[in-house]
């Protein structure tokens, strides 16, 4: 036993060890979705990254080439192509599952990228769901997050948001998703359970 | 000994993680904003048998909140400097990159499995081992110094780069699985002559250079980040500076992980000797399989970054 004891140890050891390999980002990322929500179906999500203050500086320095401190149309075309359109291999880092079905986005529209008063870059864009909520007890899970995590991804403090929801009878909470689990299966995002009566 | 290789490298087959890179930027992108939209492509969502149990959930979010706290003072304190000019504020800076390197290295590409497995099957002096700790957060903090300063002097922003940076890590990576890889090779090679030669082998001791080389070649993300930025602000001086004191807090992460390595070596030590006939047994099965191990998992990387 006092040799099964010590192997536990070591083991215990070599698994805190493996604590080191865990936590990645070098770019963090605050974002607010809004559910837009028409009649029976949940139409788009209306999606707004921040980004941090460092990220945020370098983007400004590369891309406001007249230093205006504000995007122009054509530093907003080269900023999706270099920083942006790239992220659709990444499913532009929102994950939604209905019911059991998994979305794939193709593409977004209408996007933007701003410079907020506090010196932040903000990208904003619509990706395009078309979910129908009038099952019942339908369920509808909404996770930001890279998968890679060279990005860290959260919610905004108020996690989500919703248009038009007067047209829906539906519950919401945030759960960290354990069937969402990603790195290595090692985190959990935090994911937002829209529940549909 | 050679048990605590194999022990060492299920670790790496656990843990080891390939360099990301960073999702925003490729050499091959879209040329303008998609106007038209586009209805999702569904399907069904792959449930998993097995249950999972992600148990450093928890500290790696905390981890990344403390980051991504120390990087928004860093910018506060920055910007601060920018008007008010205080000396006081750079010592400040200095000791968030420290603070910074600690827990920044607790992420990947950082050496610490090599670390483990080169302390395991080498077992060194407790001095050696942070030595060897400090010399790949060197090696890893001053690669990204270098990319950092290219990135300055070429008048270019990290973003301008980001997607050179990507490939260029993409081949850097490359180098390093090969070089593992060799590594693998030599130890398969010692292990094979220690069957027969316990004590003429030439191939003694793994060679200190190439391995923490190897190990510390990817340039470090969050520095070169924290160097071009500080760079942007004015403040190259202070940035060039800012990376040692990021390696220091990296030295002391890695430090810690050998420390660690070496007190399990001994327990595993005690454990396989205390039964002399579970260690004859094991002992020649253990060595070329961990060995082979590192030789496949080389391979298995170089492979798959091509």
């Amino acid at each position: 036993m006092p040799h099964i004891k010590r192997y536990c140890i070591a083991l215990f050891l070599l698994l805190i060890i493996q604590l080191g390999i865990k936590a990645h980002p070098h770019v963090f990322i605050e974002t607010k979705i809004t559910v837009v929500y028409s009649q029976n179906t949940i139409d788009s999500l209306s999606v707004q990254f921040d980004f941090d203050p460092m990220f945020s500086a370098d983007l400004i320095q590369n891309f406001d080439a007249n230093s205006s401190k504000q995007f122009e149309k054509d530093e907003i075309e080269n900023i999706y192509k270099d920083a942006f359109s790239n992220l659709k291999e990444y499913n532009y880092f929102i994950h939604v599952v209905d019911g059991s079905k998994k979305l794939t986005f193709l593409a977004v529209s209408d996007f933007k990228a701003f410079i907020n008063t506090e010196g932040v870059v903000q990208y904003t864009f619509t990706i395009d769901t078309d979910i129908k909520t009038n099952i019942e007890n339908k369920k509808v899970k909404i996770a930001a997050y890279d998968h890679t995590y060279y990005i860290d991804v959260r919610f905004e403090k108020e996690y989500i948001h919703f248009k038009n929801k007067e047209l829906a009878n539906f519950d919401w909470k945030v759960i960290e998703d354990k069937s969402m689990a990603y790195y290595y299966e090692q985190i959990y995002p935090q994911c937002a359970v829209i529940s549909f009566n | 000994m050679k048990a605590k290789l194999l022990l060492s490298l299920v670790s790496v087959i656990v843990t080891i993680s390939a360099y990301s890179q960073n999702p925003l930027f490729s050499n091959s992108s879209i040329d303008t904003i998609n106007t038209i939209s586009e209805e999702p492509i569904v399907t069904e969502k792959k449930s998993h048998p097995v249950k999972r149990v992600a148990i450093f959930n928890g500290l790696i979010k905390k981890n990344t909140d403390i980051q991504r706290a120390i990087k928004e003072r860093l910018a506060s304190l920055s910007n601060n400097y920018k008007t008010s000019e205080n000396k006081r504020t750079i010592f400040v800076i200095f000791f968030l990159a420290f603070i910074y390197g600690i827990f920044h290295s607790l992420g990947p590409g950082h050496g610490k499995v090599f670390v483990f497995s080169y302390i395991l099957t080498e077992k060194p002096k407790v001095l050696k081992a942070i030595g060897t700790s400090y010399a790949i957060a060197l090696a890893h903090g001053l690669s990204g110094l270098v990319v950092a300063l290219i990135i300055v002097f070429t008048l270019n922003t990290y973003t301008s780069k980001a997607a050179e940076i990507n490939d260029t890590s993409a081949i850097i990576s490359q180098i390093s699985y090969a070089i593992i890889f060799i590594i693998g090779i030599l130890l398969l090679v010692k292990s094979l002559r220690n069957k027969h030669h316990h004590h003429h082998d030439k191939l003694e001791k793994i060679k200190f250079i190439p391995f923490v080389l190897s190990v510390g070649l990817v340039p470090c993300p969050g520095t070169i980040i924290t160097v071009t930025f500080l760079s942007s602000m004015g403040m190259l001086g202070v940035g060039i500076v800012s990376s040692f004191f990021i390696v220091l807090g990296m030295g002391i992460t890695i430090s810690l992980i050998s420390i660690i390595s070496l007190f399990s070596t001994v327990l595993l030590q005690r454990l396989f000797t205390a039964n002399t006939k579970s260690y004859k047994r094991y002992y020649k099965g253990f060595s070329l399989a961990g060995a082979a191990l590192l030789v496949f998992l080389g391979a298995m990387f170089f492979i798959s970054s091509l």
